[in-house]
């Protein structure tokens, strides 16, 4: 015991103190000092009952550069060809997503992945589907814009001085990007756009779905069957809340309660090519980082919210529906039997130790699909906060 | 755990109405084999529907199990005490409360003289004895429900590896102090825990009188609630709801109580008694998450008192017992760990219980009792209670 004299002395006033204070009704109460990480002078879209996202020191948000970014998401002329924008992988009607399997390049390039939902980004850990070096919205955004592997957006050194000389033209961006970046004598810049996107995307938030209407009080938000399948989301036997937990549906989430992020990925049992836990080349998580055997098919756990919008789901979009989402989860992962990814997933050595057999009866099934349900917003996907800029 | 020490036979209850696991500790016996058994039933659960025990505004841990609906094997419990020789004894429980079986107590007791007056020292595993309300637990103490102070402050009962000391310099008074490697709740272990402690009792004009105070120092490095989050690769969550968030404790917490026990000369077979405690305990440290963290330190105090009578071999009591929590979290996680961890309170926790206890014989006890529980929420919750309890020497040789 390491107790000094001092402590020993408060001790001993403790012991003779205890006997009166125990008669005396003191008050419970319980202060909370969280400092200074609830300001909220730009609009977030998100209430005050949750913390806000982190936000780097180098790009704090503005709302200049939030629209310039918007303006920039929904811009054709921002793709080296000039028929592409984010927002055609990103539709705001489909919680930012594209409804299609796996997305396809303004070159015409199937893309290995499905585009994720831009959904509360500002909180991800971590921001791809399997890279945990990818930490920030500021080191996303300019992959999308050059990647060549494959071409997205199609930004390169052959076109990159045009694709600026084509926003320059544009009357209304001199003005967007001199506010956004009033200390800058030549704003236009790639640099520029990259911060301006990154702001879109943290701005971005989506808090305002039946299920936050009934946890912020209104008991009718959501039906009786929601609320049971609400229970069986937060129950060991179904195991989702896991790796969907929290204010975000995932737990992969970082905020500025946080000092340590949690960027967690995991293998649910996609996929079991050789019975090692191998995935298909080109959607094999984080090994492709690591190159460990072990990190074979782990993803980072996407964001549950609008979900019943983003179909089809996983990765790499094969697996069409809500309801076959939830039967793959009931057998504890997917058993392919015939054709070139044939594998029984539900033996993948790699699946995390929460995707394991459930039984859902049917009303079961159907409560908790209808649970997932109310995670839609559906002032988020008609927010014109949101929308394209350049319509109307 | 509930076991009394062989060398410190402290009547903790009113004389002769002790009912614990052992009431050993004045045998000559060279050998001694005993059990003991409680079997309670409940009208209802103390925990919400969920099945967990979390009194809002205190950090709960150790073994503070709430009382589950239904018929209970609270305790089985196994002892053996041997004598050495006059000065030196060992001792040795085994103990049932979850189905499996655990070493509650094995310790070595060595008895000598300090300038002239008794000293006594207790090395090994064994329960804690600065307040009574540390060496007994629910189904083997005074009443059913357990003691409230010691379920939120040290984890109901106090069961350590270590090194206890009581010295008696004046009859009547003993000085006594424990080190501990800090198994027991509030400490974690290997970080350890120390106590000292005074206890005097005297009879009074017939009346009888006890009364001790305490102060204990304890550590915890990485401390969870071991109840429901696994420490030690166990949990007694019987839901299959979703587990408290694993919310860690580093600190040290400084704990400090007054105890009094009084009973009244016997009239005509009649008897009446007070008991009073009072508990105050600081924890100054952090709280983390694995991705929050924030500084957490409380200053809570307690405190319980128990008028009873007693007519031949009738009994009753009433007890009310309240806590004032007051909690100050700072940090960026503030506010995520005070919800996690359910530190964020503003009521008062308390417990009244009323309790009929009979002993139609030495080794049989049958109480029924009635507690309204106000623990977890404003509201009054009420539960039926009975308890059977037997213990009795099986072997004893001279």
């Amino acid at each position: 015991m390491r107790a000094g004299i001092r402590g020993w002395y408060g001790l001993l006033l403790m012991v003779f103190g205890t006997g009166m204070s125990g008669c005396v009704e003191q008050d419970s109460f319980t202060e909370i000092d969280t400092g200074d990480v609830a300001d909220r002078t730009f609009e977030w879209n998100i209430p005050a009952r949750f913390p806000l996202p982190r936000e780097p020191d180098a790009n704090p948000v503005t709302e200049e550069k939030f629209q310039l970014g918007r303006h920039l998401f929904y811009d054709q002329r921002l793709s080296g060809n000039g028929t592409f924008a984010c927002a055609s992988c990103h539709r705001q009607s489909l919680a930012f997503t594209d409804g299609l399997s796996q997305s396809v390049g303004s070159t015409g390039q199937l893309h290995p992945r499905s585009a994720q939902a831009l959904v509360n980004v500002a909180y991800n850990a971590s921001v791809n589907w399997g890279n945990p070096s990818t930490v920030s919205l500021e080191q996303q955004t300019p992959i999308p814009l050059f990647a060549e592997f494959p071409v997205e957006m199609g930004l390169n050194d052959a076109n990159r001085d045009a694709v600026l000389a084509r926003l320059r033209a544009e009357p209304r961006y001199t003005t967007l990007f001199a506010a956004a970046f009033p200390q800058q004598v030549d704003p236009v810049s790639y640099d520029s756009i990259v911060l301006a996107l990154a702001t879109f995307g943290r701005g971005l938030n989506s808090f305002n779905s039946p299920y936050d209407q009934y946890e912020a009080g209104n008991e009718f938000a959501i039906s009786t069957e929601a609320k049971r399948g609400m229970a069986l989301f937060f129950d060991e036997r179904t195991e989702c809340f896991h790796c969907h937990g929290g204010m975000n549906f995932s737990i992969s989430t970082f905020d500025r309660t946080q000092t340590f992020a949690d960027t967690s990925f995991f293998n649910n049992g996609l996929y079991n090519l050789d019975d090692r836990g191998s995935y298909p080349e080109g959607g094999q998580g984080i090994y492709e980082i690591t190159g460990r055997q072990g990190d074979q098919g782990r993803f980072r756990p996407p964001t549950l919210r609008n979900i019943a919008l983003t179909a089809p789901y996983m990765h790499d979009g094969s697996i069409a529906t809500l309801e076959d989402v939830l039967r793959h989860y009931m057998a504890g992962g997917r058993n392919i039997t015939v054709g070139a990814h044939a594998g029984d997933g539900r033996n993948n050595p790699n699946k995390s130790g929460f995707v394991r057999p459930f039984a859902l009866d049917e009303q079961e099934f159907s409560d908790l699909l209808t649970f997932l349900e109310t995670l839609t917003d559906d002032s988020f996907i008609n927010n014109p906060r949101f929308a394209n800029p350049w319509e109307g | 755990m509930g076991l009394k020490q062989w060398f410190w036979p402290v009547c903790l209850c009113w004389p002769g109405m002790a009912f614990g696991h052992g009431a050993t500790g004045d045998s000559n016996a060279s050998l001694q084999l005993g059990a003991a058994l409680s079997l309670n039933a409940w009208s209802a659960g103390a925990a919400d529907a969920q099945g967990y025990w979390r009194i809002p505004g205190v950090l709960m841990g150790g073994e503070a199990l709430p009382v589950e609906k239904g018929i209970v094997l609270e305790d089985a419990v196994l002892w053996g005490a041997y004598r050495i020789n006059d000065q030196t004894r060992v001792q040795a429980a085994l103990a049932s409360h979850d189905g499996g079986v655990e070493l509650e107590q094995a310790s070595l007791g060595y008895q000598t003289r300090l300038a002239g007056q008794p000293v006594q020292m207790t090395l090994g595993l064994q329960a804690g004895d600065f307040t009574p309300s540390a060496m007994t637990e629910s189904g083997s103490g005074q009443l059913l429900a357990g003691s409230l102070l010691a379920d939120a402050f040290w984890g109901r009962s106090f069961l350590d590896t270590g090194l206890q000391l009581a010295w008696e310099p004046y009859e009547g008074v003993t000085l006594g102090a424990g080190f501990w490697n800090g198994d027991a709740f509030p400490a974690s272990s290997g970080e350890g825990a120390m106590h000292v402690q005074v206890q005097w009792r005297r009879p009074v004009a017939g009346w009888s009188v006890e009364a001790g105070g305490w102060a204990m120092q304890a550590r915890a490095e990485q401390r969870g609630d071991a109840r429901y989050n696994g420490d030690g690769g166990h949990s007694h969550a019987g839901s299959s709801a979703a587990s408290p968030v694993d919310v860690r404790f580093d600190g040290s917490t400084r704990l400090g109580g007054v105890w009094l026990d009084v009973a009244s000369p016997v009239w005509n077979d009649w008897r009446a008694g007070l008991q009073y405690e009072a508990v105050r305990v600081r924890p100054d440290g952090a709280l983390s998450d694995g991705s929050h963290v924030a500084d957490w330190r409380a200053d809570d105090t307690g405190y319980a008192i128990t008028p009873g009578i007693r007519y031949g071999q009738w009994r009753l009591d009433y007890r009310f017992e309240r806590l004032s929590l007051q909690n100050h979290l700072q940090g960026a996680g503030a506010a995520v760990l005070a919800d996690e961890s359910a530190l964020a309170n503003s009521r008062h926790p308390k417990r009244q219980s009323l309790q009929l206890q009979w002993k139609p014989g030495r080794a049989w006890t049958v109480q029924a009792g009635y507690t309204v529980d106000q623990t977890l929420s404003g509201e009054h919750s009420g539960r039926y209670g009975l308890g059977l309890v037997w213990q009795d020497v099986l072997y004893e040789r001279e």
